[in-house]
């Protein structure tokens, strides 16, 4: 009981926050072998419903850390709200179905992450796009 | 226990070894938890979840619904990985004691088809794989009509998990085999072996229909005095085909199960069918659940209503001994579930990855049951058939 209350603490509470909309891309790395992704694919993906493109190319996301640009990120390309999307990867998780995203802590890290492995597909804001990554989807 | 400590070890050897070349190969740990209390009006009973937690004798019992969980995921190759989760809550005794919940290898073969080998939860309905995962259900507690009617938790075995497109939805297609045991207060096991099953779920959207069938041998054996007594009371007047139907090791069971869950962000609606075919040991019954829930906000208002009927009772012989006739009666009535109830909850995501729920429930147990109470007095047996009960129960719920 008492490390139960402990890891309580340690987790700590975070309020909810809410910012402006940004618009959004979906970016792999400039060398990667993800050079197309469709939608639908997308939102299976960040779903943990697929693992590869049809053409067998592994594929793999990686989130931004909780918050507004995640948030809206799932709302946008999934439908679901941050509290649906949190339960449904619980629900994934925890029942052996889906291993979570890898999690970067930063936008640039997303961008550096890409680059780095050529399975993994991203989001950052359309703003933050630069010539080190490519863009396979805009999230609007 | 010590087979799942021995497997992390040895792959902990195996993935300090391993290099690879795509983004995976480190461990993910991840872990859920809940504290919840629940209190019952009536004092002469206790609450049970699923049969398998000690039932509380006191005002308030944290035993039924309070779990920690930790998961540890490690790839190992490129579509190898290993999954160990290591559950802990109230077990019959009244002990929290860690056991292992998931441990099991995953060999992925194409995008849409893997097969995993080891100990996996056994699957017979649609919420089975998160059964003990309150974070990621509305309520406080799945139905206890529909799932008190599976008291295993655990498959050894195997599974294959096949996606496909139809109609321009995905299907996804389980065949399993496997087997499990469980253990009950003083020295009471049931077990499965040869246990197979299809489980086939269709994702469209917001929408997902789950369709199950899941077969297996069976045996179960009591070890209290009472049953004790009874058995030998039986074999002593030549009720020894009626002592068989109680415990052994030939019975079969047949489980099927169709549901659905629609989530489009705002309504939440969920139900399920289920049929529990025993040839012997236990009763053979159906259930059935149906929940509504609105998301306002943070807030999650919900109602459920579930019912469980017997079909068949265990033994359905006339006994001619008086006092062993109600010795029968008394074990039939203390393993029928039947009741059914009415839940009001609410749950409001306070934080991220944090729930607060609150439920209350109207229970009615039907007569000749025990519903999913059991007596803190086993005086009369048959003192629960019949009564209506209110719980309230509050539970906090987290996953990291």
């Amino acid at each position: 009981m008492r490390w139960l209350l402990l890891s309580l603490i340690v987790l700590g509470v975070g309020p909810a926050a809410h910012a402006a909309p940004t618009d959004l891309a979906l970016v792999s790395g400039k060398t990667s072998l993800v050079v197309e992704v469709s939608r639908e694919q997308a939102e299976r993906l960040f779903l943990g419903r697929l693992e590869a493109l049809p053409d067998g190319v592994v594929i793999n996301p990686v989130d931004l850390p909780q918050g507004p640009i995640r948030d809206q990120f799932y709302l946008r390309l999934t439908g679901k709200n941050p509290n649906q999307i949190r339960a449904y990867w619980s629900r994934l998780v925890f029942a052996g179905r889906a291993v979570p995203p890898k999690q970067a802590q930063s936008v640039a890290e997303v961008k550096s992450l890409v680059n780095k492995f050529t399975d993994l597909v991203g989001y950052i804001p359309i703003a933050e796009v630069d010539n080190t990554v490519r863009v396979l989807l805009r999230i609007e | 226990m010590k087979i799942g400590w021995v497997i992390a070890a040895v792959l902990t050897g195996i993935a300090g070894q391993a290099s690879s070349a795509g983004s995976l190969g480190e461990w993910q740990i991840s872990g859920f938890g809940t504290i919840a209390g629940a209190f019952a009006d009536d004092q002469s009973i206790a609450l049970t979840r699923g049969a398998l937690n000690k039932p509380g004798g006191g005002r308030i019992d944290f035993g039924p619904d309070s779990i920690v969980g930790l998961q540890v995921n490690m790839p190992l190759a490129a579509r190898t990985d290993f999954t160990l989760q290591l559950r802990a809550g109230e077990d019959d005794k009244g002990h929290v004691e860690p056991t292992v919940g998931w441990a099991f290898l995953r060999q992925a073969w194409t995008p849409s088809l893997s097969t995993r080998i080891g100990r996996m939860r056994v699957p017979f309905f649609m919420l089975s794989d998160s059964l003990q995962v309150n974070y990621s259900n509305p309520w406080v507690r799945p139905p206890v009509e529909v799932y008190g009617l599976n008291p295993f938790n655990d498959l050894d075995g195997a599974d294959l998990l096949y996606r496909l497109d139809v109609w321009g939805a995905e299907l996804e297609v389980r065949p399993y085999v496997g087997r499990g045991r469980v253990e009950f207060a003083e020295n009471g096991s049931a077990q499965l072996s040869n246990a197979k099953g299809i489980n086939l779920t269709f994702y469209f959207g917001p929408l997902s229909i789950h369709a199950g069938h899941g077969e297996s041998r069976f045996g179960l054996q009591w070890g209290d005095a009472q049953f004790k007594q009874l058995d030998a009371g039986l074999q002593f007047f030549g009720y020894g085909n009626v002592s068989r139907q109680l415990a052994g090791r030939d019975g079969y069971i047949r489980f099927d199960s169709l549901g659905f869950q629609w989530d489009d962000g705002k309504w939440l609606v969920s139900g399920e069918y289920m049929k529990r075919r025993a040839s012997r040991y236990i009763a053979s019954n159906h259930a059935w659940f149906a929940s509504l829930g609105y998301r306002v906000g943070d807030w999650t208002p919900y109602l459920t209503i579930a019912r469980q009927f017997l079909d068949a009772p265990m033994v359905d012989q006339e006994i001619a001994i008086p006092g062993l006739a109600e010795g029968v009666r008394a074990f039939n009535v203390s393993r029928n579930d039947a009741q059914h109830s009415t839940a009001l909850g609410v749950r409001w995501d306070f934080a991220r990855s944090m729930a607060l729920k609150a439920e209350y429930s109207r229970s009615r147990i039907e007569n000749g049951a025990w519903g999913s109470f059991f007596p803190t007095s086993f005086d009369d047996p048959f003192a629960l058939g019949g009564k209506t009960v209110n719980v309230y129960s509050i539970s906090m719920d987290w996953v990291f």
